[in-house]
């Protein structure tokens, strides 16, 4: 690599205009992602939500426990066939449910993308989509365990 | 669980709303699929990237028999969506989407649009009024120029007919002598200031991504509760 080239940016990300696509938190959360569930078999939970598909390219899968006396999320795990932006996001997200003492179901179903984005710092622009699968992965297993679990 | 069964659809009506702007009313044999107001169809188009298609949101409400889309012409997709006409097919997903308001607590709503942001936040209203929803309903709209208002006469009919729903129209990037307008980009500020109980409303954001991350943001600064703040971003 000449001096010239050396300090050209690889990729320009629209929120840090800076020379790598993704910020510090992002890319702590690809690199060690929260709460992933690599193996489903004995996992036992009280709701689940699929989005997406293998095909499209992206699917997301969450599991989450609920307090039932509560109505809060003891557990929020996750696996997605997705890139980074998916994988930032969703880890994000199953901070978001389960901290301070878990989010209440009302809660989890106004959980916005924006809310995620924000914690994370932002991601570009054209990833902005990624960040909604765990989003809505979430609320279908609200909607699951609402319709199918809950007492 | 998604599902990922497709519908198709015969286009019966093409009407161009603003400029670049058409609403696409679509006809399908047998029943039409159910939706929530507020949620969207996957349009499907084969040789054309994304291969797992593109969203629109649905602009009509529930009560009525045939589904519009209203599509603005920007990219390549919507283009080519656009250049079908009456009489053309095309297919889509099931209705989709979380975008809705929760039968709750809220003492009224708030909608911020941006563009063509308007088509999601003109079915839940419209659903909303004329299910005879009482509480507040106020319409905070931003537009480039008068003419690309999409639905202004429709809002503003629905808004003579429903004493609780307002609107206040902002356009950017021309001015306007009109005093129903107001010029420039909206603030949170004014938005609170025009919105009864904001604290205890739910506000709908819609629009661009820079616009909704945008309001989302400001309105989280002014105070607002992040839970009581619906976003779809349209990208």
């Amino acid at each position: 690599m000449n001096k010239e080239t050396k300090n050209i940016p690889d990729v320009t990300s629209c929120d840090q205009g800076s020379s790598w696509l993704y910020n510090e938190t992002v890319k702590d959360h690809f690199l060690n992602p929260r709460n992933i569930l690599i193996n489903d078999e004995t996992y036992e939970s009280d709701g689940v939500g699929i989005v997406g598909s293998p095909a499209c390219g992206d699917m997301m899968v969450v599991w989450i426990k609920i307090d039932k006396n509560t109505e809060r999320i003891t557990e929020c795990v996750w696996r997605t066939f997705g890139c980074a932006s998916a994988i930032a996001s969703t880890s994000m997200m199953s901070i978001m449910a389960t901290e301070n003492g878990g989010m209440t179901l009302r809660d989890a179903k106004r959980l916005s993308p924006e809310a995620i984005l924000d914690r994370l710092g932002g991601l570009p622009d054209r990833k902005y989509h990624c960040s909604v699968l765990g989003h809505q992965a979430l609320r279908e297993a609200v909607m699951d365990y609402e319709q199918n679990h809950a007492k | 669980m998604q599902n990922n069964s497709t519908v198709s659809y015969t286009i019966i009506e093409k009407l161009n709303e603003a400029p670049g702007v058409f609403s696409l009313v679509l006809e399908t044999q047998g029943e039409r699929p159910p939706f929530i107001a507020g949620q969207y169809l996957t349009v499907r188009l084969p040789h054309f990237e994304p291969v797992e298609g593109k969203s629109y949101s649905i602009a009509s409400t529930p009560s009525e028999k045939n589904i519009m889309l209203t599509i603005k012409a920007m990219g390549e997709f919507s283009r080519a969506i656009l250049a079908h006409e009456v009489g053309d097919t095309i297919t889509t997903s099931l209705p989709y989407g979380f975008f809705y308001p929760e039968p709750d607590e809220s003492s009224g709503l708030a909608f911020v649009v941006g563009g063509i942001g308007i088509t999601p936040c003109m079915s839940i209203m419209g659903d909303l009024l004329e299910h005879d929803y009482q509480k507040p309903v106020t319409l905070f709209y931003s537009n480039r120029t008068q003419a690309d208002i999409v639905f202004n006469n429709a809002l503003d009919t629905l808004a003579q007919k429903h004493p609780n729903f307002k609107i206040h129209y902002f356009i950017t990037r021309e001015e306007v002598i009109d005093p129903n307008f107001n010029t420039g980009r909206m603030t949170a500020n004014f938005i609170t200031t025009h919105t009864t109980n904001p604290h205890e409303a739910d506000f709908f954001i819609c629009g661009s991504i820079d616009f909704t991350k945008d309001m989302w943001k400001s309105l989280k600064t002014g105070g607002i509760e992040h839970t009581r703040l619906f976003t779809e971003g349209f990208f």
